[in-house]
């Protein structure tokens, strides 16, 4: 059966969160401690910028005649407002990328730690408003009960943070000069990396089983996205990385492909949740 | 404000208003395939705008067998507060002072929004022109006083077309009289297609929103949200007091 909105639409979902997630992120451990997490910052805001390009193209791809998007004009629609936020978030991260210490595209241009501060800040609400937005998309969807719950924002906030880390991790793991940075936050992201995982998955627990659409919560348990959903989003995004997170708390020396795998999982895990939840609100009783 | 009236009761399942709708509307034929009733075309498309669904019962007992048959009319509703104007990026969908609610195909750009958006599941998107369709209640012949074509074409009279207090309350002195159900009165905040059933909408294969509308749907849940994220942020508040005020006595402590 095809739905109207799915893989395009899901992955711009999960790019849009991936790259709210990772800003907010950057911006958080550079205001913890700007010299410990210089790498983690820098590399949040790499994250941050393409994913944004990446969610608008993939929303524009799934336009019948994108040629069209220049007549949105209708300030009480999501798309209308998600495009102002995303817009704002873009060109922020891109002065954050530009901006920051060291940078790797721009290494000649720095700015004042005032207005890096400052830039960070603006972003960080344009980023969290990014995160909101594609939850917010869905929830605007009167005809989809699925989707329109309070808890669909948040459990979309905790998952793009989520990923956001898992991507920042595995950015860390690319570079030798990043690499080595990486014992340094080591404890402190697998730790935040067990709380967001067992925050999502009470969320997670608390939508389905407060969302008033049994008709798609029986799709993700027991019908058509069964595989998915458990497969993909309990088993692969939430509780093996768990697992190799618990593990790697306990034994110190973790090599560096078991956790690069486990962001991996958690970024996979993350795409496949926005597609469950994309298609399954458009799955209705049949008449 | 005009609004149309059906009376299932009255229906005969002719399909005349879906022929009368294709003639009028210019619409392309669609080669389908019957299934596993009567129902034909089995579904709206970009080129189907109305479609009459075939409900058939057989009752059976020892001595006799009987099919009975319930007629429904599948088409756009015309919300009051159509929830497809709210979402639509670009003011391509409206609702017209006379009652119908239209698309401006020019101004489509085919995000498909108001197809998630509608209640009763009724706006088409054509892959071809990447633009969405549905009924318009032939605003062309309404906005110069004439009934849409389906109401010309209803050889039953079970469809009429007048203002809506006027539908209304024949809706109510009808429905009183057969003991039927009223549809479309207050279903996603009341709208400009009205129905009388013999039987619960849902058993008749309609879509049952609730009574809110588009605009009051938003407005709870954004309230629901914002309540949820600042009891989030006081629960963290708090959390953060409590740790940092464990951290400074521990830290007393040892000094």
């Amino acid at each position: 059966m095809g739905y109207e909105w799915s893989w395009l639409v899901s992955g711009a979902l999960f790019f849009g969160g991936l790259a709210g997630g990772s800003y907010v992120l950057a911006f958080g451990g550079y205001m913890l401690n700007e010299e410990k997490y210089r790498n983690f910052s820098k590399v949040g805001y790499l994250i941050a910028f393409p994913s944004a390009i990446l969610c608008v193209l993939l929303l524009a791809v799934d336009l019948g005649t994108p040629t069209r998007f220049i007549n949105i004009r209708n300030i009480t629609s999501m798309i209308m407002l998600g495009s102002i936020i995303l817009g704002f978030f873009m060109l922020l991260s891109l002065l954050s990328i530009i901006g920051s210490e060291e940078s790797v595209i721009f290494p000649q241009i720095t700015f004042a730690r005032r207005t890096r501060l400052i830039l960070g800040g603006f972003g960080s609400f344009f980023a969290l408003g990014t995160v909101m937005y594609t939850a917010l998309l869905l929830g605007a969807s009167f005809g989809r009960p699925f989707w329109g719950t309070p808890l669909l924002p948040y459990l979309f906030l905790v998952s793009g943070v989520l990923t956001g880390l898992a991507a920042i991790g595995l950015g860390l793991l690319i570079r030798d000069d990043w690499r080595e940075s990486f014992p340094t936050y080591k404890v402190e992201m697998t730790t935040s990396d067990i709380s967001f995982h067992f925050l999502e998955l009470f969320i997670l627990i608390l939508y389905l089983g407060t969302v008033n659409a049994p008709t798609a919560v029986e799709a993700l348990i027991t019908g058509e996205l069964n595989s998915y959903f458990i497969l993909g989003v309990l088993v692969i995004g939430l509780i093996i990385p768990l697992i190799l997170a618990l593990y790697s708390m306990q034994k110190k020396a973790v090599s560096n492909r078991i956790i690069g795998f486990t962001f991996a999982l958690v970024l996979i895990g993350g795409f496949v949740l926005r597609y469950v939840i994309v298609v399954g609100g458009q799955i209705v009783p049949s008449l | 404000m005009f609004s149309i009236l059906f009376d299932a009761t009255k229906c005969v399942g002719c399909r005349g208003c879906q022929v009368a709708c294709k003639r009028w509307n210019e619409l392309e034929a669609e080669t389908t395939e019957l299934g596993t009733t009567f129902t034909n075309p089995p579904d709206l498309t970009s080129n189907t705008w109305i479609y009459m669904n075939f409900m058939e019962e057989i009752a059976q007992s020892p001595e006799d067998v009987k099919i009975s048959w319930e007629f429904t009319r599948m088409s756009c509703m015309h919300c009051d507060d159509p929830a497809c104007v709210h979402v639509c990026p670009t003011n391509a969908i409206s609702k017209l002072q006379e009652g119908p609610v239209i698309i401006d195909q020019s101004q489509c750009m085919g995000c498909k929004y108001c197809i998630q958006a509608c209640p009763f599941h009724v706006p088409r998107f054509d892959e071809e022109q990447g633009v969405v369709f549905k009924c318009t209640m032939c605003a062309d012949r309404v906005g110069v006083g004439t009934p849409p074509a389906c109401v010309k074409s209803c050889v039953a009279g079970a469809l009429s077309f007048d203002d809506k207090e006027t539908i209304l309350s024949q809706a109510k002195v009808r429905a009183a009289k057969i003991n039927g159900i009223i549809y479309g009165e207050k279903e996603a905040g009341g709208t400009n297609v009205i129905y009388i059933l013999p039987r619960p909408a849902g058993e008749l294969g309609l879509r049952e929103p609730s009574s809110e509308s588009a605009g009051s749907y938003w407005r709870s849940l954004l309230t629901k949200i914002s309540a949820i994220g600042l009891a989030g942020a006081a629960a963290f508040g708090v959390l953060g007091f409590i740790i940092g005020r464990r951290d400074l006595l521990m830290s007393e402590k040892e000094e």
